[in-house]
């Protein structure tokens, strides 16, 4: 099937009425809590999986994208008017979106946000389009030392990425594999790490662990915090939102590279959109003719990395679509829906799917030209979401949680998981360890196994038949770099600072009370 | 320093070397747990392969968390209404143990009420009025979405 006719069919899905209005409940959803500062929008994902355990296959994944690029527009608001990022994936448009913002350009900068996020989100959907057809045709090849390779560079990168610790966000990950390991053996079907209970024979559930790492731990840490914000930037009346002929002539650029760059970082298993906003801003400054401006305000600052998170968001769907393999939390979320449907994506799915397979890609165009319309005019009103303090937000996340948590099978078991699993949460976070590294491995777990049990049968043990094979073996040789270079740079420092401190009288680290 | 007006809140010294030797505990028992399971060979890798190399890898990640913890450690400090967070679990745990028997209508609200009383500081009679019309709707929403929710106290009705 050619391109034009596959997005016939897609658009046919996509722009069904049924289809249109889960779309629309989803870019809004998305928008409102990606306003919303403290919760993200992997939690909201978690927070609405259950809601779409009715919908058909299509729906549900239309929907769950519709939240996360609706996440992303919206998160850029809070970012320029209050200088606090709705989502991590828009911190980088604080620096100088906010500064926009305190030298009344706050509708300029708001404006160019959401055109570049538009244009960018275009350009990487296009990019899934075209892209996405030869990897699936190229992956129908790939054997189980692929699939084990592909894991493994997803979670080394994941943890190496955007984590102030690589070292803890590995334990994370590793925490992670063995959570997935529960349940019965996928190959052999033994039970493992199930102390005799029925309940655990299937493996634990994804929505309980998600909601309590990411819904339920959010509350507790609003709880603890008490955060109280106020705004600093009142909306002017009639705030215009175009930006002028100049804003246009110096943003042309970092829109284009951070569109380009998002694509790029977006592909890359473990990477995704924060990520991609970071390269992107880092990059725009540096090919900047005035570096020295950004920070301060520059317009450029704000369309790079409000370009890159929304073109990666379109291109971080390429490795879930046609590998099956999640490239980050969010789409190790969307594995989780897709699972739950009993639809496995993969290579086949475009083949197996086609309506499946366009309708959700097609769904995304129409969701960006949704939130175009939408927060073009009312960007006024939808910045108003900001004034809702955490303390009135919190009782309701847990009310949802609860609901959503119960909803699943009816089991007030999943309740007492996922408030273990929020403690859990909250205790990494104080402890500096990310979960998002221990949600993707936990989904990949069994991928993985399987992948590295079948290889090593395949190969008689031998573990070269991981390093000879050229995608397996470039993948792995990647990963293991990554994998091993903040141990050694960690140890190697630690060595330096014993040598540096051997004159010195040692401190002592007291145990803090017991 | 920003110590806290009166009571001090409990902190934890040392945070990244408690936290590997807890990792390096965890490790040590998947390991004991996995060395039961059959590990097959190497060419036939069985039910206990993965785990055990999962526990040898969370060892070593754990012994390094431990060597290159800075001397005395990031404080790990937990502000006074840490114990609200306890507080909540605690609900939490009660809820789900009454959630079968008196609905979720009934535990929902509960839940909320004291949320709202507790964390938002509202009123009584707001606090009130928008746990039970906060339960209800998502009771509404998720049951015309195809959600079953229990009904348990409030069947009758």
């Amino acid at each position: 099937m050619d391109i034009l006719s596959s997005l016939a069919l897609g658009f046919a899905v996509s722009l069904s009425l049924q289809n249109l209005a889960y779309c629309f409940i989803g870019v809004s959803l998305g928008l409102f809590v990606g306003v919303l500062p403290g919760l993200g929008s992997a939690a909201t994902i978690a927070l609405l999986l259950p809601i779409t355990y009715s919908l058909e296959t299509t729906s549900a994944i239309i929907m769950l994208a519709g939240i996360w690029y609706g996440s992303m527009y919206g998160g850029s608001i809070t970012s320029i008017l209050l200088s606090v990022p709705g989502e991590s994936a828009t911190v980088m448009t604080t620096l100088d979106g906010y500064q926009m913002a305190r030298r009344g350009r706050a509708g300029a900068a708001l404006g160019m946000s959401v055109l570049a996020s538009f244009i960018a989100g275009i350009f990487g959907l296009a990019g899934l389009v075209l892209l996405a057809p030869l990897l699936a045709d190229f992956a129908l090849r790939f054997g189980p030392p692929e699939y084990f390779a592909l894991t493994l560079v997803g979670l080394t990168l994941v943890s190496y990425l955007g984590t102030q610790s690589a070292l803890k966000a590995m334990a994370a990950a590793v925490i992670g594999l063995l959570l997935g390991v529960v349940g019965l053996d996928p190959v052999l079907a033994t039970s493992r790490f199930t102390y005799g209970t029925l309940h655990l024979q299937t493996g634990l559930d994804l929505v309980p662990v998600v909601m309590g790492l990411f819904g339920l731990a959010e509350v507790f840490n609003m709880i603890e915090k008490r955060r109280v914000r106020r705004p600093e930037i009142a909306l002017p009346k009639g705030l215009r939102v175009l930006p002028n002929r100049d804003d246009w002539r110096a943003a042309a650029w970092p829109t284009a590279q951070g569109t380009i760059t998002g694509f790029l970082v977006g592909i890359l298993p473990g990477a995704g959109a924060t990520v991609s906003s970071y390269v992107a801003y880092a990059l725009a400054k540096r090919w900047s003719r005035h570096p020295e401006r950004y920070g301060t305000g520059e317009i450029g600052g704000v369309a790079a990395p409000e370009a890159a998170n929304n073109s990666a968001t379109g291109s971080g769907f390429i490795p879930l679509l046609t590998l099956g393999i999640p490239a980050n939390v969010v789409m190790a979320l969307m594995l989780g829906a897709f699972l739950l449907h009993g639809v496995t994506p993969g290579p086949t799915l475009m083949f197996k799917h086609p309506e499946m397979f366009w309708g959700i890609v097609t769904s995304m165009f129409v969701g960006n030209a949704l939130l175009l319309v939408l927060m073009l005019p009312l960007i006024g009103p939808i910045s108003r979401i900001t004034l809702i303090p955490d303390r009135i937000t919190a009782p309701f996340i847990t009310l949802i949680c609860i609901a959503g948590v119960y909803g699943v099978n009816n089991n007030p078991v999943d309740i007492a998981v996922m408030t273990l699993f929020g403690a859990v949460g909250y205790l990494m976070g104080k402890f500096g360890y990310p979960a998002a590294p221990l949600v993707l491995a936990f989904v990949l777990g069994p991928i993985m196994e399987t992948s590295l049990r079948q290889s090593l049968i395949m190969s008689h043990a031998d573990f070269s038949i991981f390093f000879t094979r050229p995608v397996s073996g470039t993948l792995i040789g990647l990963a293991l770099l990554m994998a091993t270079q903040p141990l050694v740079r960690a140890l190697l420092r630690a060595a330096g600072r014993r040598a540096a401190r051997a004159g010195a009288p040692a401190r002592e680290w007291s145990d803090g009370g017991s | 320093m920003n110590r806290d007006q009166d009571a001090e809140p409990p902190e934890i010294r040392g945070g990244d070397r408690w936290s590997g030797a807890a990792l390096a505990l965890l490790a040590t028992y998947v390991a004991f747990e996995a060395f039961q399971l059959p590990f097959g060979t190497v060419s036939q890798p069985g039910p206990g392969f993965f785990p055990v190399l999962l526990a040898v890898v969370l060892f070593v990640l754990a012994a390094a968390i431990m060597i290159t913890a800075r001397a005395p450690g990031p404080v790990i400090r937990f502000a006074r209404e840490a114990r609200d967070v306890a507080a909540l679990a605690g609900a939490l745990l009660v809820v789900a143990v009454f959630m079968d028997r008196l609905g979720f209508i009934v535990c929902a609200t509960a839940a909320m009420l004291l949320l709202l009383r507790a964390v938002a500081r509202l009123s009584w009679p707001a606090s009130a009025a928008l746990a039970a019309g906060g339960a209800l709707v998502v009771f509404a929403l998720f049951t015309t979405l195809g959600v079953p929710l229990p009904k348990g106290l409030l069947l009758p009705l």
